[in-house]
């Protein structure tokens, strides 16, 4: 498993060879609270670097989910749709969505800032 | 915390879900937009509901009313002109300072009416619900939007909505029947403008000088009024 990185967006991203996967932080996923439902892209469609691919309706509230990087999504992780709670249980093996990209984009965090950060972002 | 307010001149829900989208574009640090307004006759769903389980939505388009799709999640209301919207438009670091608990429990306190909070989102007098409330994130905006049952046609609401029905279903967000009265029928005299001016009171609003881009404000009218979004949830 390569090095996770993380946007400000609260979305982290690891990627090998050519395809990237994006989640949602655990910091992100407790200060939703408890996951009600998520809407992702179907494969085939293309995702664009700070806009929206998606959103979340939590127990609180409905967030737009932004993409850290762009292109053509590849896989999306289907249980979600029946079991969106496996984002509270655990952000970092449900991921949402592969895409395929080159490399990683700039910009983003490794593990050690993003948690030093988050709470301001 | 300063406070702004609009009230609408329409009572199309279309109209109004894209005037308070819209209206997020004016809040700034330290200042938030009161939004209040009225939908005529309307079923407005939550951000992931399906409309079919939600409600009997042929009939009730049959009977003249309209169906909306919110940003925001929870369940399937109905809304008619005994009912008040409001709209709390804020940046999201300025949420604590206007949240829609206080504000609400001080509008009903400004009303005369003791009104208490469960700890679950709702807000109840003598033990039921009477505003129901909603949120979503924009960018840096938050809009946290609830409602005000006055004197809503609370026979339209068990004829046309189906939460028995939405129970059953799968892959969507299911609604929860209430016990939802009218301010009304707890005896209360209070007209839907009594409360709008006690919005204004509390929170010591001034109309919002701003004109509304109108070109905006049109193309979100579009996406609301659109089927895809309002009977697929497709953005």
């Amino acid at each position: 498993m390569s090095e996770r990185y993380y946007s400000e967006a609260h979305i982290w991203v690891n990627g090998e060879e050519g395809i990237l996967t994006f989640g949602i932080t655990d910091h992100a996923q407790e200060k939703l609270g408890d996951v009600m439902f998520v809407n992702l892209p179907d494969a085939g469609d293309t995702v664009e670097a700070g806009k929206r691919f998606g959103d979340i309706e939590s127990i609180k509230t409905v967030s737009d989910l932004i993409a850290p990087a762009s292109g053509e999504v590849t896989e999306v992780n289907t249980a979600l749709e029946d079991e969106p709670e496996l984002l509270n249980e655990d952000p970092y093996s449900n991921w949402l969505i592969r895409i395929k990209a080159d490399g990683l984009p700039g910009g983003l965090m490794s593990e050690e800032e993003y948690l030093s950060r988050k709470d301001e972002l | 915390m300063r406070f702004s307010y609009v009230i609408s001149d329409s009572t199309d829900p279309y109209h109004n879900l894209a005037a308070e989208q819209e209206l997020m574009e004016y809040t700034a640090s330290g200042l938030a937009v009161i939004f209040l307004w009225q939908n005529d006759n309307t079923i407005v769903v939550g951000r992931n509901q399906n409309v079919y389980s939600e409600c009997r939505a042929e009939d009730f388009v049959r009977s003249g009313g309209r169906i909306a799709r919110r940003r925001s999640g929870g369940g399937a209301v109905y809304h008619d002109l005994g009912n008040l919207n409001f709209s709390i438009l804020s940046k999201q670091q300025d949420r604590e300072c206007c949240s829609y608990t206080s504000l609400i429990l001080g509008v009903m306190e400004r009303l005369g009416l003791k009104a208490d909070y469960n700890g679950r989102n709702d807000i109840l007098i003598s033990g039921k619900k009477i505003s129901g409330n909603a949120t979503y994130h924009e960018n840096e905006n938050i809009c946290q939007h609830g409602t005000i049952l006055i004197d809503t046609d609370a026979a339209k609401i068990s004829e046309y909505l189906t939460p028995d029905r939405s129970k059953l279903e799968r892959n969507h967000i299911k609604s929860i029947a209430s016990r939802v009265t009218n301010l009304s029928s707890l005896g209360y005299d209070i007209t839907v403008d009594r409360v709008r001016q006690a919005f204004i009171e509390v929170t010591g609003a001034d109309r919002l000088d701003a004109r509304i881009d109108k070109e905006r404000q049109d193309a979100l009218e579009e996406f609301y009024k659109s089927d895809i979004w309002i009977y697929e949830g497709r953005r």
